[in-house]
């Protein structure tokens, strides 16, 4: 739950970004796995549940962010 | 059959399986015209039969619909139909007034039809499924309207279970957005746009809630399973479907004339549209594997299956084929929209409404839950050669459809509309002979009926 | 029959917490958000100067602040779960209720970012970017409603004595529907509102 307190922090620091360049969206696409991987696995409670219901929010993170970020090297 | 007044559904389904013949020899008059054009003209031209041919699809579907309603409704609600008489009336109402309106197809020009039941007072005809006349137009309202008072009644005086309150909004939803048929504005991006309100908001929207609820209700029936599991199952499969299916509605906005906005809201909502039919198809098939009981009755379970997968390939992979907007710039209107529309109306509605007859007419004939050993083999026949003729009438048509795109709408020199089409022939002739097995396959079915012997107990 | 088997498995649940269907359900309900997260990325890589153009006229403050809102919420629901599963229903509730204010504060502030966009004579048509938008934003927007639908349910059972130690598979269910509604936006907001 602590670590949930610190990526809220980040969530803030999102707002002055605006500077752009490849490795803060990275470092964002990462806060957002992180974040996200925080909720399903703690929020949800997927931690303790068999690896078949577990892995799927997972992998559809490392899909979603990997895509997103290569549609954003390809501009 | 637990009550007497589920009976009417009989007369209903008779009804249903005469049109349904009709259908299907229209259509194959039709498949012979698409080679040989002047094939009975001018009494039939193409324009007539394909009127016929989609018309009673539709009418024969709504018999079935309005028929599996009332051997449904009771059984569910646990009492007897609120008006078996209204039932009985209305029957003929709608029969008497579909029969006029398809010999008012055949016997004048579509013109004179329009001048006769006077059109220009508020003229509706004339749209693609839409063509009856606006006196049927309002017969079927009248008719839509008593039927679900009388299912209504039933329903909310008797047990309600999701099955039939799911049944019912989709019945309810089926009457408002037919409602949209009487709206014809002069701007033609205006009138399409309304117009799919009733046609796609139909067999994408309404209509699946319809299908979901019957088929929950045949296989809580021949399987056993718990209620509760199957109910379970149906509410994710219509919050699916309405989510997808309402919002996909898009998918028929990308050239019309409307904001560019559908394209990407069509486009992602329709492509999610296969999700319900997936679920469908799983949850058909777990329910089956996880019976508590063996029912007699295997051709119901053959029907309710083949519902399940046929609706999942017709409607799902086959409407995804084209239903992206970069895809459909080249195949929108082509023969890969006859393709999906066959095997998308057969695998789901013809199809389930076909289980649900599969399964009442039993009861209806003899009170046994199932036919003779004999008669059943006789009626999975005839899903057999039905069912893989669909699929060859589906594969030949999209045969044609991607020569036709790729003739037509791509490579350097693009041919013109007939020209492709002639070019196309082979596959049209492939095509009819398939609706000869269709035919065939139809006969067989019909056949099963009477074939008799001694019906079969459930078995403990 | 395989005693290996269910040791192995014995500090695993089978089944994710709450009715296995509304898993499914979320499943689903993600599948819909990534094709649309994914044809927004696209799309931006298609139209970079259009995007980041429009993208200025978003209001970053009130994503993030709705971020805020969403995870404290989330986290609310956490403390409601955690409460009925020592069987104390009158801590879940209040747990419940810190969960739909904070839910209906993110309606709060939608809504004015709407209305602040509508003001300014912004709409579908707009352009791509804000096809995309609004499309995305209003489709969340409804599920934030229907999640909140989902937790009022909840909390009247609760308040009727529904719930208890051995049976709150309804506080799980609608919890985790809860968390898909903030998982959803934690990917939405930074990809719509920040990456440029």
């Amino acid at each position: 739950m602590a670590l949930t307190l610190s990526t809220l922090a980040i969530g803030k620091f999102d707002l002055i970004d605006s500077i752009g360049g490849g490795p803060l969206v990275a470092f964002l696409l990462i806060t957002i796995f992180i974040k996200s991987a925080m909720i399903s696995e703690y929020f949800m409670g997927l931690k303790v549940v068999r690896w078949r219901w577990r892995m799927i929010p997972l992998i559809y993170l490392i899909i979603v962010c990997g895509l997103i970020w290569i549609a954003y090297n390809r501009a | 059959m637990k009550y007497e007044s589920q009976g009417v559904a009989k007369l209903y389904f008779i009804a249903a399986l005469a049109l349904f013949t009709a259908q299907i020899i229209f259509g194959l008059i039709m498949a012979f015209q698409y080679v040989v054009g002047d094939f009975l003209f001018p009494e039939i031209p193409f324009n007539v039969a394909r009127m016929v041919h989609t018309n009673t699809l539709i009418v024969w579907l709504l018999f079935g619909f309005m028929g599996a309603a009332y051997y449904l409704v009771p059984e569910e609600s646990e009492r007897e139909l609120h008006s078996p008489m209204l039932a009985k009336l209305l029957f003929w109402v709608f029969l008497v007034a579909a029969g006029l309106t398809v010999a008012g197809y055949l016997l004048v020009p579509y013109s004179t039809l329009a001048e006769l039941t006077m059109n220009d007072l508020l003229p509706t005809m004339g749209r693609e499924f839409l063509e009856q006349p606006t006196i049927t137009k309002l017969g079927i309202v009248v008719v839509a309207l008593g039927f679900l008072f009388n299912i209504g009644m039933t329903i909310l005086s008797g047990r309600k279970t999701v099955i039939n309150i799911v049944l019912l909004t989709g019945l309810l939803g089926l009457a408002v957005f037919f409602l949209f048929s009487f709206y014809n504005p002069a701007n033609l991006v205006l009138d399409k746009y309304w117009w799919w309100w009733t046609v796609h908001l139909w067999v994408e929207g309404v209509w699946e809630l319809i299908l979901g609820s019957i088929l929950a209700f045949v296989l809580i029936k021949t399987t056993g399973v718990d209620r509760e599991v199957i109910e379970k199952w149906l509410y994710i499969i219509i919050a699916m479907a309405l989510i997808t299916g309402i919002i996909g509605t898009g998918h028929h906005y990308y050239w019309i004339g409307t904001p560019e906005y559908w394209q990407l809201l069509g486009s992602v909502f329709s492509a999610l549209e296969p999700i319900p039919f997936f679920m469908m198809t799983v949850f058909a098939f777990n329910m089956v594997n996880q019976r508590r009981k063996d029912h007699p009755n295997k051709a119901a379970v053959l029907w309710a299956l083949g519902c399940a997968v046929m609706a999942f390939l017709g409607a799902g992979v086959w409407g995804f084929l084209h239903t992206l907007a970069p895809v459909n710039y080249y195949t929108h209107g082509t023969q890969i929209t006859a393709a999906h529309g066959h095997m998308a109306f057969y695998g789901a509605y013809a199809m389930i409404v076909l289980a649900m007859i599969s399964y009442s007419m039993p009861f209806m004939t003899h009170g046994k839950p199932a036919n003779s050993n004999k008669a059943q083999v006789v009626e999975m026949w005839g899903f057999w050669l039905m069912t893989i003729s669909i699929v060859f009438i589906t594969l030949f048509l999209t045969g044609a459809g991607i020569l036709q795109v790729w003739l037509q709408r791509m490579g350097d020199n693009p041919q013109s509309f007939m020209s492709a089409q002639d070019s196309v022939a082979v596959f049209y002739w492939l095509r009819f002979a398939a609706g000869w097995f269709f035919l065939g396959g139809l006969v067989v079915y019909l056949y099963s009926f009477f074939v008799g012997g001694e019906p079969q107990e459930e078995s403990a | 029959m395989s005693e290996t088997n269910l040791t192995q498995n014995q500090n695993r649940e089978e089944y994710p917490p709450g009715d296995l269907v509304i898993w499914i359900f979320i499943y689903a309900e993600l599948l819909v958000f990534g094709v649309l997260f994914l044809a927004y990325a696209f799309s931006r890589s298609n139209n970079l100067e259009l995007f980041n153009e429009s993208q200025k006229l978003v209001n970053q403050e009130a994503g993030a602040l709705n971020t805020l809102i969403l995870i404290t919420s989330s986290y609310f629901v956490v403390r409601a779960v955690a409460a009925i599963r020592e069987g104390r229903a009158e801590q879940c509730g209040h747990w419940l209720l810190a969960t739909m204010i904070t839910g209906s504060g993110f309606i709060v502030v939608k809504l004015y970012e709407f209305s602040e966009k509508f003001g300014a004579g912004i709409s579908l048509s707009t352009n791509t970017f804000f096809t995309y938008y609004l499309s995305m934003t209003a489709f969340h927007f409804m599920h934030v409603v229907l999640g909140l639908i989902i937790l009022a349910a909840v909390w009247f059972k609760n308040r009727r004595g529904g719930y208890s130690q051995e049976d709150h598979m309804g506080v799980e269910t609608g919890a985790s529907y809860w968390h898909m509604v903030d998982l959803v936006w934690i990917i939405l907001f930074p990809l719509v509102y920040v990456i440029r």
